[in-house]
């Protein structure tokens, strides 16, 4: 017999329940209040979708769940698939009411072509963390991963590192592989609790992810 | 998928050790530090690995190359060859806490017959320096954990693992 005096219900009445230590007889539900409390035992991917988001034509994508204030690590996934503009990040200390667009971004990046010329270096100070750089056709899109550090602590800046593989092309016919890293910080100490990706001009279309990475 | 193996977090120390980390659970891991902060020195950080006993391999056995990007100046190339240690980890100038951002892909450590092969990627400090590297351990052996040193005086450190596992 079930007994459900406890918080979960299951038998025994009062055994401590915890990630690899779970006792007693669940049901399903059960089993599903222990997950969202992180007691369950079993295997768990650490890299938890915050959100995605497919968009087209769109001036700016504006990342705004709360739990982006649940991990001190995220990792941002963005497909560009057009543009002849150059995607950007911005972060918001505000859940996104407003996003910091002064001169707090400070990046680095170097940008490399199979198109002969040689491997370029970009450094800046300026409103949005560094250009993602750009996708040049509809089928010779942009792929973008970005780490970044430490949005939840109010006594770090928050950190980022980017790489991309896209294309390059100058004639519109001839199209070269095109890679870029780079990597830059915000000089804003805060909790920042939302993401903006956004052109430096025009509009966005594409895909992009944001994940979380649990730390227990 | 990623799994979580183990955070540690210390602070005011020259070093942070990670032992039975690496095990045969799983072929690949992920390495991440958000803090290398509050030194009391400037200094540039390295990292050794542990062998299947735990002691810290100090011979001169590691590889590697990479590139130092920075907001203030030029980008320098360097590399290391038959090092004691890996090179271009954490940076910090002193008395300073930014937070940082590392990410390091370990492969296939546990396995004895291979040498380890490492890249890491890395935003330091408040000066906006990066790190993009990749190494070799070139003497085939298990390895089952890691050492951050500083090289000079004392930083507070983290250190999160996890495991890179196939569904």
């Amino acid at each position: 017999m079930v007994d459900k005096s406890n918080t979960y219900g299951f038998v025994p009445s009062s055994p401590t329940q915890a990630r690899g230590s779970n006792t007693g007889i669940f049901e399903v539900n059960d089993i599903t209040d222990l997950l969202l409390d992180e007691k369950w035992s079993g295997e768990f991917d650490a890299l938890e979708l915050i959100e995605t988001r497919t968009f087209s034509s769109q001036s700016t994508i504006n990342f705004t769940t709360s739990s982006i204030t649940d991990y001190d690590v995220h990792f941002f996934t963005f497909n560009h698939t057009f543009g002849g503009n150059t995607p950007a990040l911005r972060v918001s200390s505000d859940g996104g009411t407003s996003y910091l667009s002064t001169n707090e971004y400070d990046w680095n990046y170097r940008t490399m072509s199979r198109d002969g010329s040689s491997g370029t270096q970009y450094r800046d100070n300026g409103t949005y963390f560094m250009p993602l750089s750009r996708s040049v056709s509809a089928d010779h899109g942009l792929g973008s991963n970005v780490w970044i550090y430490n949005m939840n602590d109010s006594y770090k800046y928050t950190q980022f590192t980017i790489q991309s593989s896209g294309t390059s092309t100058s004639d519109g016919v001839n199209y070269y592989s095109r890679t870029f890293f780079g990597n830059g910080f915000v000089e804003d100490k805060a909790v920042h609790n939302a993401l903006q990706l956004l052109p430096n001009t025009g509009t966005l279309s594409g895909t992009a992810s944001l994940y979380g990475l649990k730390q227990n | 998928m990623l799994e979580f193996i183990k955070k540690v977090s210390n602070t005011s120390v020259s070093s942070l050790v990670m032992s039975n980390i690496f095990s045969a659970d799983y072929d690949d891991y992920l390495i991440q530090q958000t803090a290398y902060d509050d030194a009391s020195s400037t200094n540039d950080g390295t990292m050794r690995l542990l062998d299947s006993g735990g002691t810290v391999i100090t011979a001169s056995e590691y590889y590697y190359a990479g590139e130092n990007t920075r907001t203030y100046n030029n980008f320098s190339e360097s590399n290391g060859v038959g090092e004691t240690s890996f090179g271009y980890f954490g940076f910090q100038d002193s008395s300073t806490t930014t937070g940082v951002g590392m990410s390091m892909y370990v492969f296939k450590p546990h396995e004895s017959s291979l040498f380890t092969k490492c890249i890491w990627q890395a935003q330091m400090g408040g000066g906006g320096q990066g790190r993009w590297y990749g190494g070799s351990h070139q003497v085939a052996e298990t390895i089952t954990g890691i050492q951050f040193d500083t090289g000079s005086g004392t930083v507070d450190i983290d250190c999160i693992v996890y495991g890179i596992k196939g569904l």
